[in-house]
């Protein structure tokens, strides 16, 4: 911890950059998983929103993987619908949790050049790429042509983590 | 950062045991996010999509990740940012759990049990550790 002290962090650097898209992406994950928690803060939530958003990736991803309009499927099967309710809550939680973690270790250890704080921030943001790598497997095995049907912050991670791992890692050197 | 040059960290102190309950909790949560995608491939997801475990387990993973960090690199060097880090991410995760509850009328999830069991304590020991 004594080798930082006379670290200089500057916003126009490497380091700068990376500790910002990773800055944004946390704000992201905040954002949605704050939204989350409003829209399906009653039950039925599912009914209302996940005919547009999708059950896992998106609505028109989710049709096609499943065969027929997720709408239909929602409408028609309850359990899945009630599930999915207390799913996106515990889900909101994670998500609000990892959006925290990730804007304060950037916040509190990146701009102090920690590159523990740097390198946590990097592993788990592909460690949660690597779960959506995983969907998108299942979906494109299955004859699914995907798009931009990630949602948002998993496509913003998706650029910007390698971009920010390379950009920081030149920085921290 | 400079402040901190006497500081020793005893585990069996109230920040020590914040420490150990935190660092346990994170265990567990990458212990979960490793072994879950595993055991399903083997066993099956009991009708859960494999989709939503595998991704699930993954946020899981990156939970404890950034939990066994923050405790070890921080909270373990005595620092008090790490203390409000841990408490805001794991509450937020708790909300989580707390708001199924509500809907469900389940009180006994494992996972919420666990997480009201080793945060609420760890939080608490860890604001005396560091009042200390």
């Amino acid at each position: 911890m004594n080798s930082q002290s006379t670290f200089m962090f500057r916003w126009l650097s490497p380091l700068g950059i990376a500790a910002t898209i990773f800055l944004i992406h946390g704000l992201m994950v905040i954002a949605a998983a704050l939204a989350a928690f409003w829209l399906y803060r009653r039950p039925g939530g599912t009914k209302c929103y996940a005919g547009r958003g999708g059950l896992i990736l998106s609505g028109r991803a989710d049709s096609a993987f499943l065969g027929r309009p997720v709408s239909e499927v929602i409408q028609e099967n309850k359990i899945l619908t009630t599930v999915q309710d207390l799913v996106m809550k515990i889900w909101a939680g994670w998500w609000l949790s990892f959006g925290i973690f990730e804007v304060a270790l950037v916040w509190f250890g990146v701009r102090q050049g920690l590159a523990w704080a740097f390198w946590t921030v990097v592993f788990s943001n592909l460690v949660v790429l690597a779960g959506f790598a995983s969907v998108a497997r299942e979906f494109i095995r299955h004859g699914v042509r995907l798009g931009f049907d990630l949602p948002p912050v998993a496509l913003y991670a998706m650029i910007g983590t390698p971009i920010g791992a390379l950009l920081g890692w030149m920085g921290l050197r | 950062m400079n402040s901190q040059p006497i500081f020793t960290f005893r585990w069996l102190s109230p920040l020590g045991i914040s420490t150990a309950l935190f660092l346990g909790y994170g265990a567990l949560n990458t212990l979960v996010g490793i072994v879950i995608p595993a055991l399903t491939r083997k066993w099956g997801t009991n009708g859960w999509p494999r989709e939503v475990v595998d991704l699930l387990s993954m946020l899981w993973l990156a939970f404890g990740t950034f939990q066994l960090s923050v405790v070890w690199f921080g909270l373990h060097k005595g620092q008090a940012w790490a203390l409000w880090i841990l408490a805001a991410a794991d509450l937020a995760q708790l909300a989580g759990w707390v708001l199924y509850g509500a809907q469900a009328h389940d009180w006994s999830a494992p996972q919420f049990l666990y997480a009201a069991v080793f945060t609420i304590p760890a939080i608490v020991l860890g604001w005396i550790g560091l009042r200390m």
